[in-house]
């Protein structure tokens, strides 16, 4: 159980509970005896179709349930063309969409939705990408909804040509802008921002404007300009830290030249002890984030020059007094 | 000083089978074979399991034995799934009980390897559901069994592999968000193949996971999200395994389990002042032992069950 409020039964409450429950206990459990039962028996029709709806209706964790309304809906499909498969399975999207606003976190109902998936060849791609994103209007972080829409981009993209694939991954790129913009704390979107950017570096062609692979400099330095201007909203929110130290990583940073990978980490290095000197006038402390940040690209600029300088131990020494839960990882750290 | 308050947690978990007045406890049938597991190792690690009555224990597991599949359902006549069957299993393996499936082990191996699909990867069960839990389940399940082979471990851990993220994490498939949880089942699985050292980005990964400890020493399962109980162990045990079980402030984490406790009925909930559930109760518990605190059985970070219990599982690669 997660996120309910902890509520004790007062005696009489305890009693009434009992015999509401009663009544609906009796009710539940015949009609799952029945389901049962007729599932055992292979028995596929309407009827028993409709039975698992009702079932499913009050609890939609019965995976077993599911299971038997897919063996009703194969045993129709056997008798279907791909046009009446198609109309089965748009009630099935429907009647999931239902449930799913209720239950938004089943993973039952959102494998129901793929596997539906898996057995129309008249999928309305833009209606499922119109249902991804009112659900990520209602949760921008539902690890779930996340997921959906990546099996349906790669859907989609089973189905198109290598130049439509780009251009889905690069609409794809610019949700995630959108995400972010809305709300820069958004990790899910910097997840899968730093996938698609991988992608679209690995697969776009010689001529590509952004992600050309001559280009991972100029794409690198706008980057950071987006996340410095996070970073000055919120110096607080660990996302864009972490989407920051893998920018600056080993990833970008092997396949510029050494002077550009030299001059982007010092100016971030630059930009966040300037940051940093601001948080410490504005509320007397060092902001961690910065520092952590900080003792990555100290050693990311060793790493580049080859020159040591005391102050990664410094800034270790700093974290070691201002964030006590992680000593020993900053102990570790020590040169 | 707030303690581990065992008596009243473990008579909390015996009155969980007398709820049956209450149909929430009918609700989750669904889930009664993890539950059970739950509550049957949290008991364990408080060295109470005889509180459960081994016998009718295991008639139930029997009851959920699946003919058609060859695998366990969570609540009988309930189809096979490789996460009840993985409960199942655990549970007769803590219980020193495997025995009673000799007659079955065939088929049950059948029906997990069965799950394994060309990338290496595990479907929970026939239906295509595709998560890193799953490969985890698997190679649990395979390795109580003592049936693992380098046919179904290497493609699984080449799998588990291509989970990893730009952050050092690990999700649920490849391409997927980082989630402490999944991060576990990777581990697991890798840690179960024996092949822990194929993991890149290390320090990434360990920086990332020691960062889940928030300012009131909860853990919570992604960057900007709410502390939860149950993270004190999918981020207690990757750290375990990574041997940085002191990267996070133990003393804190113990503090914040300690005060999600219901101190009049037993439980422990995902945070402070919330409804108690078994699975909470489980997981804070191994988070408290994973630390050595509250003189508890000692947990093996790799199979969430005693160490005790898993000494006696042969390990792979089998000589």
């Amino acid at each position: 159980m997660h996120g309910v409020k902890r509520t004790r039964l007062t005696k009489d409450t305890r009693l009434q509970k009992i015999k509401k429950d009663a009544v609906r206990i009796t009710r539940y459990r015949s009609l799952t005896d029945r389901v049962l039962a007729n599932k055992q028996n292979h028995v596929y029709n309407d009827k028993t179709l409709a039975q698992t709806e009702q079932l499913l209706d009050i609890n939609p964790e019965l995976y077993t349930v599911w299971n038997y309304r897919r063996d009703i809906l194969l045993e129709r499909f056997k008798t279907c063309d791909s046009d009446a498969i198609h109309d089965i399975i748009k009630n099935e999207l429907a009647l999931s969409v239902e449930y799913l606003r209720r239950f938004p976190k089943c993973y039952w109902i959102w494998n129901h939705r793929k596997w539906c998936l898996e057995y129309d060849s008249l999928t309305n791609w833009d209606a499922e990408m119109a249902m991804i994103d009112t659900f990520l209007k209602a949760d921008s972080r539902n690890y779930h909804v996340w997921q959906y829409r990546r099996y349906v981009v790669d859907r989609m993209k089973l189905g198109q040509t290598s130049q439509e694939q780009l251009d889905t991954d690069l609409q794809e790129f610019n949700y995630t802008t959108k995400m972010i913009n809305r709300d820069i704390s958004n990790y899910s979107a910097l997840h899968n921002r730093s996938r698609l950017v991988k992608m679209l570096f690995e697969n776009s062609p010689e001529s590509a404007t952004v992600f050309h692979t001559k280009n991972k400099y100029e794409f690198l330095v706008q980057e950071l300009q987006m996340v410095k201007t996070a970073f000055y909203t919120d110096p607080d929110d660990s996302s864009v830290w972490i989407y920051l130290k893998w920018l600056l990583g080993d990833y970008f940073i092997d396949s510029i030249s050494k002077e550009q990978a030299h001059q982007v980490v010092e100016t971030a290095i630059a930009d966040i002890n300037e940051l940093n000197e601001l948080e410490l006038e504005d509320n007397g402390v060092d902001n961690q984030w910065c520092l952590k940040s900080l003792v990555f690209l100290e050693q990311q600029l060793r790493k580049i020059t080859g020159v040591i300088t005391g102050q990664k131990n410094a800034i270790l020494k700093k974290l070691i007094e201002q964030d006590p839960m992680r000593i020993k990882r900053y102990e570790n750290s020590m040169d | 000083m707030t303690s581990l308050d065992k008596s009243k947690h473990v008579a909390y978990i015996k009155s969980l089978d007398d709820q049956k007045q209450f149909l929430e406890y009918w609700l989750s049938e669904h889930l009664r074979m993890n539950g059970i597991y739950w509550g049957a190792c949290a008991l364990f690690l408080m060295r109470a399991e005889h509180e459960f009555d081994k016998k009718t224990l295991v008639e139930f597991i029997l009851n959920c034995y699946d003919t058609t599949y060859g695998g366990f359902g969570a609540f009988p006549k309930h189809d096979s799934h490789i996460l009840s069957t993985l409960s199942a299993l655990q549970l007769l393996k803590m219980y020193d009980a495997l025995d009673v499936i000799n007659d079955k082990k065939s088929q049950i191996l059948q029906f997990i390897k069965g799950l394994q699909l060309p990338d290496g990867s595990f479907q929970g069960d026939r239906f295509g559901e595709v998560d890193t839990r799953f490969v985890y389940t698997a190679i649990q399940s395979l390795s109580i069994l003592e049936s693992l082979s380098p046919d179904v471990v290497d493609p699984a851990v080449d799998f588990i592999l291509r989970c990893q993220n730009f952050d050092g994490g690990f999700g649920l498939v490849p391409g997927s968000e980082s989630h402490s949880a999944q991060i576990f089942t990777c581990l697991g699985t890798l840690a179960i193949a024996g092949q822990v050292d194929k993991i890149k980005d290390r320090e990434a990964l360990e920086w990332w996971l020691s960062e889940r400890q928030v300012e009131n020493g909860g853990l919570n399962g992604r960057p900007e999200k709410l502390p939860d109980v149950c993270y004190s162990w999918w981020v207690m045990s990757s750290l375990s395994i990574l041997g940085r079980l002191d990267y996070i402030n133990g003393d804190k984490l113990r503090e914040f389990i300690l005060q999600c406790q219901d101190f009049e009925e037993g439980g422990i909930s995902d945070r402070p002042g919330n409804q108690v559930d078994v699975y909470h109760t489980l997981f804070g518990i191994a988070g408290l032992s994973l630390l050595g605190y509250e003189d508890l059985v000692p947990v093996d970070p790799v199979y969430c069950m005693p160490y005790h219990v898993t000494n006696s599982i042969k390990k792979y690669p089998y000589n």
